[in-house]
């Protein structure tokens, strides 16, 4: 295919998208979606609708099953407290912490705020700020700055410009640039939560990708962003800051993978009913104007890989779950189970495979040993 | 005057309105007659206040009036440009009266007498004598004219811009009334307006510090008397600044204690805060950093990097600092039993490590000057190079009001060549 057939393919793909969306701007991704986005890679639904910027939320609303996202208002503010404690004094507590963590000179302390540039800046300008600035201190090398509070990077997410705000850029004597993640979670005792500790660094990568793509756009080696993000938190049960280095290599890899997914979203899209779209119709006061069972069919053409990992990261979720609930999938049991059930698809079949009421079929033999094995060991126990 | 305003209330009720303007002219000479009186009598000592205008100063907004245009016995004072050692003139009692005689000799104090109260022990006394209310309980806060005044004091203390959040550990610190940041904010956007309607009509105005793009600075704020080199702030300045807020806040406590002073635990508490940061402090309790080893011990390493090495600290970077390149790295071997023990005996009342729990009171102030003018050293030329350059900017391209509360920039900086 030559540049002016994957541009043309481009624009059909955009021009099919706006159609799935409806007469309403897009949805701007933020860094929480697209790290998301790698947490289900398998996911078709969610592809075409975050391709097509589709407000997930009032979908789901729509179709009566709302999720009950959006943080605590607690959480926001400790989270905001704990960023103010360690940015406090121009970062003088992550000073340290990069000082002790990965050697920073004590003649680099310099610290920009790339946020504060007067007046009520819009994104493009201060992301044109952010990328003038950290240009610079690519070129200069040492001596440009070191800390860069506030940037605003850019991420294009299948023809749409997603800004995405890190918390601090660290630029070292040794010409390379490190993402800061700070996150209000304790790390007890040397332990944070499995969860939280990969949501970070899943985001921590979104940031590490954009960071690099900017570089790449400005000429320079995109090697000089460390893969290792600094991750701060909470130690213990006192408040007070604590780092360590994340390596995100591998959530750099799916979330690449997901993006070069979606900007090859055009198969996914072609595959679907011609005429299809998630428009909910608003009326002029902004509510859904199109009927919920209708807007169902529409969201059941696109086939959804359910797992119960996706209750903490898609607005989607319970109406993924009711469906497959309702066709008895095996997919309701988590991603172990169901990739140990390989070739079954519903809870019904593989009991029917286990109590021997159901011949297995090709391929499924091995299976259904196993399972005829559990079922008399489970028989015998109970 | 009351029986007058009451007069009036009821002539403007009954529609009178011929009356009711003859007495308003009235109300207005007798009110131009106290101003006068009040005048007389603020230039007299201090113990001759009387209870009459008590009431007044402690009404809210007192402060804009002392030092409107209303009030020529402020407007006429030269703006300080220095800052003495000087005692304030007044003698201050703990009777009622020297309570009362209030914000306006206080202020008066503060703004022609150059304000700097917390210079020396018995300085400080006077200045917590004076800011702080008698009877007043942790939970009160100040007045409008008192948090003013404070925030004065706080800055005048380490002399450099501060973040509204640092004025207010300040402030605790050296036993103030308490002041919450949004108080602070108010009394920024309040005296821009007020220089902005009737410039230099009050002595000195708390104003912002100038980024390199010569806009205010966010969250800092600044005295209109320090010159312009101190408030523009360059990529260097947050260190240097947060270094010198440590020397100015250990020299104060070290001054407290050589004229017997005790400080208050929230003053250690502060200051071993802002020790922590700055590297080459408490090798000789032989801890790394002063601080027991359990906060760099394996905590905040995660799984993934526990296999790489983590430096200790860099503190022997610091040249002239103290134990130069012998500083113990964390160590987890240190962690289990001095680390339990270490957690156990932190307060928990604000999440705050009493660092030298184990017995000693605090970091050692002399021990954090040294530090900090260690790696201060390192910072100052760089750093008074870029301030210069701001400052220059700003005085060729800024009016008066600009240069002190800076420009809202976003379209100059568009425009400006880099």
């Amino acid at each position: 295919m030559n540049k002016d057939e994957a541009k043309e393919r481009r624009e059909v793909d955009l021009d099919r998208l706006d159609r799935l969306r409806g007469a309403v701007p897009p949805r701007p991704h933020d860094a929480r979606a697209i790290a998301a986005l790698a947490a289900n890679p398998g996911c078709a639904r969610r592809s075409v609708l975050d391709a097509a910027g589709i407000d997930k939320d009032a979908t789901a609303t729509h179709l009566g099953f709302p999720a009950p996202f959006g943080r605590s208002p607690f959480a926001i503010t400790r989270g905001n407290a704990f960023e103010a404690l360690v940015k406090e004094s121009g970062c003088a507590e992550l000073l340290r912490l990069l000082r002790e963590l990965l050697g920073l000179p004590v003649a680099e302390a310099a610290y920009t705020d790339l946020g504060d540039i007067g007046g009520d800046p819009s994104a493009h300008l201060r992301h044109a700020h952010t990328r003038t600035l950290l240009d610079r201190a690519a070129r200069d090398g040492a001596g440009a700055g070191t800390l860069y509070d506030h940037p605003l990077l850019r991420l294009e997410i299948a023809g749409q410009s997603a800004y995405l705000e890190p918390d601090v850029v660290a630029f070292l004597h040794g010409g390379r640039f490190h993402i800061v993640e700070i996150k209000s979670f304790a790390v007890i005792d040397g332990q944070a939560e499995p969860d939280k500790a990969a949501a970070a660094a899943r985001q921590a990568a979104v940031y590490v990708l954009a960071l690099k793509t900017m570089l790449e756009e400005l000429g320079h080696d995109p090697g000089r962003v460390a893969h290792d993000v600094v991750l701060v938190c909470p130690e213990n049960f006192a408040n007070r800051p604590a780092a360590a280095l994340v390596d995100v290599r591998r959530q750099l890899a799916v979330l690449r993978r997901q993006l070069a997914r979606m900007t090859r979203v055009g198969t996914l899209v072609d595959a679907l009913p011609p005429g299809l779209t998630f428009d909910l119709a608003p009326g002029d006061d902004g509510v859904p104007g199109r009927p919920a069972a209708e807007l169902r069919e529409a969201v059941r053409a696109v086939e959804a890989r359910y797992a119960p990992d996706c209750l903490s990261t898609c607005d989607l979720c319970f109406f993924c779950r009711d469906e497959a609930a309702g066709q008895e999938s095996t997919d309701l049991l988590g991603r172990q189970v169901r990739d140990a059930l390989g070739g079954v698809a519903t809870v019904g079949e593989a009991l029917g495979l286990a109590d021997g009421s159901r011949e297995p079929g090709e391929g499924q033999e091995e299976i259904a040993r196993l399972l005829r094995l559990a079922d008399r060991m489970y028989a015998e126990l109970s | 005057m009351d029986a007058l305003r009451g007069e009036i209330r009821r002539a403007v009720r009954a529609r009178e309105s011929v009356l009711a303007r003859s007495l308003r002219a009235e109300l207005r000479r007798a009110e131009h007659s106290w101003q006068q009186e009040l005048t007389a009598r603020d230039s007299a000592p201090v113990e001759e206040h009387g209870a009459g205008p008590e009431d007044r100063h402690d009404a809210p907004g007192t402060g804009r009036a002392q030092t409107g245009r209303s009030a020529p016995d402020t407007s006429d004072e030269p703006a300080p440009h220095t800052l003495s050692d000087e005692p304030a003139p007044h003698a201050l009692g703990d009777g009622p009266a020297t309570h009362a005689l209030g914000d306006r000799a206080a202020s008066r104090a503060l703004g022609g007498g150059g304000a700097p109260g917390a210079r020396g022990g018995a300085a400080a006394g006077v200045w917590r004598a004076r800011v702080v209310r008698p009877g007043a309980t942790g939970r009160e806060g100040a007045s409008p004219a008192g948090v003013r005044e404070q925030v004065c004091q706080a800055l005048t203390l380490i002399g450099v811009p501060a973040a509204a959040r640092v004025v207010v550990a300040l402030n605790a610190a050296l036993g103030a009334a308490p002041l919450r940041s949004a108080q602070i904010a108010v009394l920024r956007r309040d005296e821009e307006r007020s220089f902005r309607a009737a410039p230099h009509a009050r002595p000195y105005y708390m104003c912002a510090a100038l980024t390199d793009r010569l806009s205010a600075a966010r969250g800092l704020l600044a005295l209109s008397t320090w010159p312009l080199e101190r408030r523009a702030v360059g990529p260097l300045s947050p260190r240097v600044d947060f270094l010198i807020t440590a020397i100015r806040l250990a020299e104060h406590l070290a001054r407290m204690a050589e004229a017997g002073e005790r400080p208050s635990p929230a003053a250690h508490r502060l200051l071993s805060r802002l020790a922590h940061n700055i590297p080459g402090i408490g090798e000789r309790q032989g801890t790394s950093n002063g601080y027991p080893r359990t906060r760099h011990g394996p905590g905040g390493r995660t799984e993934r990097d526990a296999d790489g090495p983590v430096p200790g600290g860099r503190a022997g970077r610091v040249p002239g600092a103290r134990g130069q390149g012998t500083t113990p790295g964390p160590t987890t071997a240190s962690w289990p039993a001095a680390g339990v023990q270490a957690d156990m005996s932190w307060p928990v009342s604000d999440g705050e490590p009493d660092r030298f729990a184990a017995g000693s009171d605090g970091p050692d102030p002399a021990a954090v000057v040294r530090a900090a003018r260690a790696e201060l050293e390192v910072h100052a030329a760089g750093d008074a190079a870029a301030r210069a350059e701001i400052a220059r900017r700003a005085r060729e391209a800024l009016p008066e009001a600009g240069r002190l509360f800076g420009v809202a920039t976003t379209t100059r900086a568009a425009r400006r060549p880099r």
